[in-house]
């Protein structure tokens, strides 16, 4: 693309994707409902306090865990490291609407564990498991942030240099990395926050039977009710208030983190030599244990089971709940979905690619906004992109295509933001000086040297796009049925088992393609 | 990649451009099950050669968003709805987006399921549902209320059917919003779904709950330690309603479908699909013989839906 049309194009990617679907639903929220009648209606003021200290509350345990996990994994030399990494990622496939429901069905009393162990967490269901499970689920976006932030060569050089002038782990941790990958961690707690703000799956599992109420819950609420006058417009009011916290959220700590001023050079960061102490060890596998291999066994175990409520002793393994939910139209529905989950994938990865290019030149930071977008609950999204596209795209598979990218191009690009900060100006200056063109230098040198990251962001809105479930159920047409349908069909009978089996394709479908993206990311890595 | 990308795209559209249609289309909205919904939609595409019926089947408060966006959008929306409970259908008919005729066969209906613009086509039980042998002898709804019972019912704010037990017990003599407040203080969780109560009953984790007697059936067929119990002094019964919208084009195509579903073939289909049908002359589950059951009167909850709701909710929130 010249030079010359890369801005324009920006500009109209930015109308296209937010401020058109998002000035729609403003619009639709003023005209309809009274903002001020919804803040009044009873526990609306409870359900925004609720939202924004569970989201605050998760997102930086979120972080804590995420940034831990990326330290004692790139700066130590835990035992058995790249699994460790693996499996910290892993974590990203076990798909958000069964995460809730499989820690209840494996930690809350009733659960695997209390009928194995007799041990069992009560708090699971309740403010505290809401804030929990949100975490888990957030924490491995915060672990990728941070860890391609320690990787940047950079931070590792300059720790390094502190280790040989004599600087103790601790200090070298508290007065050069920590300062050296702010931005990292500022952007790690952002995904963290707007990802808790707009999930749904987590409250209304975990918190609903304690009454635990956050905004989105009550826009699903509105939502169930929107054929009634006044509750369509509730829900759309109540999806603008929650724009409007997280654009809030992304200007006060955008303003905070100020531009990032990382370069690199050439070499990748001198790989730790020393041990990790046993307990680093031990604590991180503990978390994966707990987080990963705990729940994903509870799914499996749902799936093989032939009827809830039975024991899973292998008696009652059955392979009926595969075999009988996995027909053609299932199939059928899981090519789509991940055929528009790729696309999207690789729309948002240009996009955010376009982004990154122009604020590389000090244009305006239009990438985090994208932040606004993701912290809407998909619902929301889709109601937004309906009333804005419909009229044109209804029942197409562009639409749903739009609402992806729309809604997940913040993932697509915080990765690449973290590696053109990283990249050193003056390899572009060098690819110039040799008389390369803008195109040619992106191509050659550019491009090449971000793969990793090109890669790390299509996997994310990858992932995230296969599993969304709202988007999809609301805006899919005859023909365009998507893998939501199916499984909010099963939801709706109330068969759990048949949605476990359903759960446990779908995380070997994402396993079966992420696996080698990250193999071919760790090789490219290898050869900078 | 970036050609790649633009090829995909491309081809995505003119996939979607291309997708084809028949002679003529009938689009139905409806949150009826995928398996009912096939069975119904394939025997009316049998006997209507050269008309199609294109569907778009979600949870029921998504296709009402859905019809509200396509209305503010001004994009192509349902010439059919089919729902899973009435409330949304009185909205509707009160806004005038029905159409008003005469279903021939709405003569073979029982009298309360005919409106003039929609008709029950098959009936939802609401039931107790209890562990495997009733341990605790739970015979009735005030049962819920008992201490000793750890209870659990579906919260009405999400499922249109726990809705209608919202709306029966909050406006029956004998029940009221007093009971809603007994089942609380007597220990009672609310839970996201009917499905969630029996999953909850059959881990264990409650010994009685409010849910779906499809749903309950469906697990105990399985094999789920579960049994269904009907409660006194009467079931609750909820009609899935289905209507034409005024705007519907073709018409007479969207009135042949309701007139199908409505008729002999639809209903058996419906019923071989587990579900209640509305005729008596299709074959299909019944409540067992001496279960009471009672129809709520929906025209009165729709006008007091948002007090039911307020009332509710002041009683389960924390």
């Amino acid at each position: 693309m010249s030079e010359r049309l890369a801005r324009p194009a920006a500009i109209a990617l930015v109308g296209v994707l937010l401020v058109f679907p998002l000035g729609r639903l403003v619009f639709e929220a003023l005209f309809d409902a009274g903002p001020f009648d919804v803040l009044a209606r009873p526990g609306v003021r409870t359900a925004v306090f609720n939202s924004i200290w569970s989201s605050v509350a998760a997102a930086t345990l979120a972080l804590l865990a995420g940034a831990a996990l990326a330290y004692v994994t790139d700066r130590l030399r835990p035992v058995a490291g790249s699994a460790l990494r693996a499996a910290v990622v892993a974590t990203l496939i076990i798909p958000p609407f069964v995460s809730a429901l499989s820690w209840q069905a494996t930690f809350a009393p009733f659960g695997l564990l209390d009928d194995l162990t007799g041990l069992s967490l009560g708090w699971v269901e309740g403010r505290a498991g809401v804030v929990v499970v949100l975490a888990v689920n957030s924490a491995p976006l915060a672990f990728l942030i941070v860890a391609a932030a320690l990787r940047s060569s950079r931070a590792g050089d300059l720790d390094w240099s502190a280790r040989a002038a004599g600087a103790g782990p601790g200090r070298v941790l508290r007065q050069v990395t920590i300062p050296l990958i702010r931005p990292a961690l500022v952007g790690g707690w952002l995904v963290g926050f707007a990802a808790a703000l707009s999930s749904f799956g987590v409250p209304i599992v975990l918190g609903s039977p304690a009454g635990f109420d956050t905004l989105t819950t009550r826009v699903f609420q509105a939502v169930a009710f929107s054929a009634q006058p006044g509750a369509f417009g509730e829900a759309v009011m109540l999806a603008t208030m929650l724009a409007g916290v997280a654009l809030v959220v992304v200007v006060v700590s955008d303003a905070g983190i100020g531009r990032t001023t990382m370069l690199a050079d050439e070499r990748g960061p001198i790989p730790p030599t020393e041990r990790a102490p046993a307990w680093a060890s031990l604590a991180a596998w503990t978390y994966v244990a707990v987080t990963l291999v705990v729940p994903l066994g509870g799914l499996v175990l749902r799936a093989v089971t032939k009827a809830i409520g039975l024991s899973a002793a292998p008696a009652n393994w059955t392979l009926a709940n595969f075999s009988g939910s996995l027909d053609a139209r299932t199939w059928e529905a899981f090519g789509r979905s991940a055929l528009l989950a790729a696309t999207a994938a690789i729309i948002a990865v240009l996009v955010a690619g376009l982004f990154v290019h122009l604020e590389r030149r000090g244009a305006a930071r239009w990438g985090p906004a994208a932040l606004v977008m993701f912290a809407v609950p998909g619902t929301s999204v889709a109601i937004a992109m309906s009333i804005a596209y419909g009229r044109w795209l209804a029942n197409t598979v562009l639409i749903i295509v739009i609402a992806y990218v729309a809604k997940l191009l913040a993932l697509a690009h915080r990765p690449l933001s973290s590696a053109i900060a990283g990249l050193h100006a003056n390899q572009t200056r060098a690819a110039a000086a040799s008389g390369a063109s803008p195109g040619r230098t992106l191509r050659r040198i550019v491009t090449p040297l971000m793969r990793p990251a090109l890669v790390a962001g299509w996997l994310l809105v990858f992932v995230l796009a296969v599993h969304e479930l709202t988007i999809s159920s609301l805006l899919h047409g005859p023909g365009t049925e998507t893998l939501a349908v199916v499984i909010l069909d099963y939801q709706q009978i109330g068969d759990p088992t048949a949605t476990a089996a359903l759960a446990v394709v779908l995380a070997g479908v994402v396993g079966a393609v992420a696996l080698p993206l990250v193999w071919l990311q760790r090789a490219w890595q290898g050869t900078r | 990649m970036i050609r790649y990308g633009a090829a995909l795209a491309l081809a995505a559209v003119v996939a979607a451009a291309c997708s084809g249609s028949g002679d003529s289309t009938v689009t139905l909205y409806t949150s009826v099950t995928q398996a009912t919904v096939d069975a119904v939609v394939a025997g009316y595409e049998a006997d209507n050669p050269g008309t199609d019926v294109a569907v778009f089947r979600a949870p029921t408060g998504e296709v009402a968003a859905r019809l509200e966006a396509d209305r503010r959008s001004g994009a192509a929306t349902a010439d059919v709805v089919w729902l899973s409970d009435p409330l949304s259908m009185y909205q509707y008919r009160a806004d005038g987006i029905l159409l008003a005729w005469d279903p021939q066969q709405a003569a073979a209906l029982p009298e309360d399921l005919v409106s003039g613009s929609f008709w029950g086509t098959r009936i939802l039980h609401l039931v107790l549902v209890v562990p495997a042998g009733n341990p605790a002898a739970v015979e009735a709804w005030q049962d819920l209320t008992r201490p000793d019972l750890a209870a659990a019912i579906p919260d009405p704010r999400f499922a249109g059917s726990a809705f209608a037990a919202l709306g029966y017990f909050g406006l029956e003599p004998g029940f009221g919003m007093d009971f809603f407040a007994a089942v609380r203080a007597a220990g009672a969780v609310q839970v996201n779904s009917p499905g969630d109560v029996v999953t909850g009953v059959a881990e264990g984790r409650y010994d009685a709950g409010l849910t779906l007697e499809f749903s309950a059936r469906t697990a105990a067929d399985k094999g789920s330690p579960i049994e269904v119990v009907w409660p006194a002094p009467a079931a609750i019964a909820v009609t899935s309603p289905i209507a034409v919208l005024a705007a519907a084009e073709p018409a007479d195509a969207a009135r042949d479908f309701v007139e199908h579903v409505l008729s002999p073939a639809g209903q058996a289909a419906i019923g071989e699909s587990g579900w209640t049908p509305v005729r008596d002359d299709a074959p299909g589950p019944r409540p067992p013989a001496g279960a009471s059951v009672a129809y709520p009167d929906w025209s009165r909850i729709w006008q007091e839906q948002s007090g039911l709701l307020d009332a509710y909710a002041g009683i389960f929130d924390e």
